[in-house]
């Protein structure tokens, strides 16, 4: 339970769901309220030769990154429940390019929390899709 | 699935195609799991979108510039999905020249009990 830092934790945390393993989705930072993960391109995450990655790619990393964030501001590592995902996919990304995703935690309810997120490809400021979420969690009983 | 090579990686597989609906089946695979003993959200996620942009593109197939873009989805899980087989049946509830609009609802051993429901937006461009 004490072994290691938070984001240690965080990290072996987000790498050990067995398909954001699968993908190859990894954390990257995290701050106060917000946690970054990303997903390296590879042909197999695309649906056309050479085409970026499939919508549902962006959809795994969005999910894992706005449910990493809850635990930032819960400090700790618990299990949440995805309840509805909306994402507008802004704009198509770039084979080859490493997708980005940032969460923020808007608000934390008792058992609800609000999460707001984006990717990119590489300029943080050109989005290739923007997403809100709600998810059910269970606070330390 | 040869349209989607993503589609292959989760295991989905067309199970029927009806004019302008289709049902799907992603084989149970423990790659697939979020928390344990529980289907990803993005593993759901992806089965609906991908088999939304296959069931536009199989009810335009004869038109070599068909290229939908998929703009936005909204999805609601309903249930914790198991690691078991997983069947989606896809809908196109409307299509016009610029826009088309698929729904979607997933489900596992019972139809009656949905583990998603999906609304996706599509734009459609010429080639």
């Amino acid at each position: 339970m004490f072994d290691g830092s938070f984001k240690d934790r965080i990290e072996r945390h987000v790498a050990a769901v067995p398909f954001n393993a699968a993908l190859g989705i990894k954390y990257v930072d995290h701050g106060a309220n917000w946690l970054e993960n990303e997903v390296d391109w590879r042909q197999e995450l695309a649906d056309e030769p050479d085409g970026g990655c499939s919508p549902g790619v962006i959809a795994s990393l969005i999910d894992a990154t706005c449910g990493a964030a809850i635990l930032v501001l819960l400090d700790r590592v618990t299990a949440s429940v995805t309840l509805n995902l909306q994402l507008d996919y802004v704009r198509m990304g770039e084979a080859g390019k490493t997708v980005r995703a940032r969460a923020e935690c808007v608000q934390l309810g008792e058992q609800i929390a609000f999460v707001r997120a984006f990717a990119h490809d590489g300029d943080s400021q050109q989005p290739i899709a923007l997403a809100s979420a709600k998810f059910l969690f269970e606070r330390e009983a | 699935m040869a349209a989607s090579t993503f589609g292959d990686f989760v295991g989905l597989t067309l199970h029927r195609y009806e004019t302008d609906a289709a049902t799907f089946l992603m084989a149970a695979d423990d790659r697939l799991a979020g928390r344990p003993g529980f289907l990803h959200g993005g593993a759901i996620a992806a089965m609906l979108d991908i088999a939304a942009m296959n069931v536009l593109q199989r009810a335009n197939i004869g038109r070599a510039d068909f290229s939908p873009k998929l703009l936005g989805t909204s999805l609601e899980y309903l249930r914790g999905g198991k690691i078991v087989s997983t069947w989606v049946r896809v809908s196109i509830l409307r299509q016009g020249s610029r826009i088309a609009n698929v729904t979607g609802n997933a489900w596992q051993d019972d139809v009656s009990l949905p583990i998603a429901t999906a609304r996706l937006v599509f734009e459609l461009r010429n080639r």
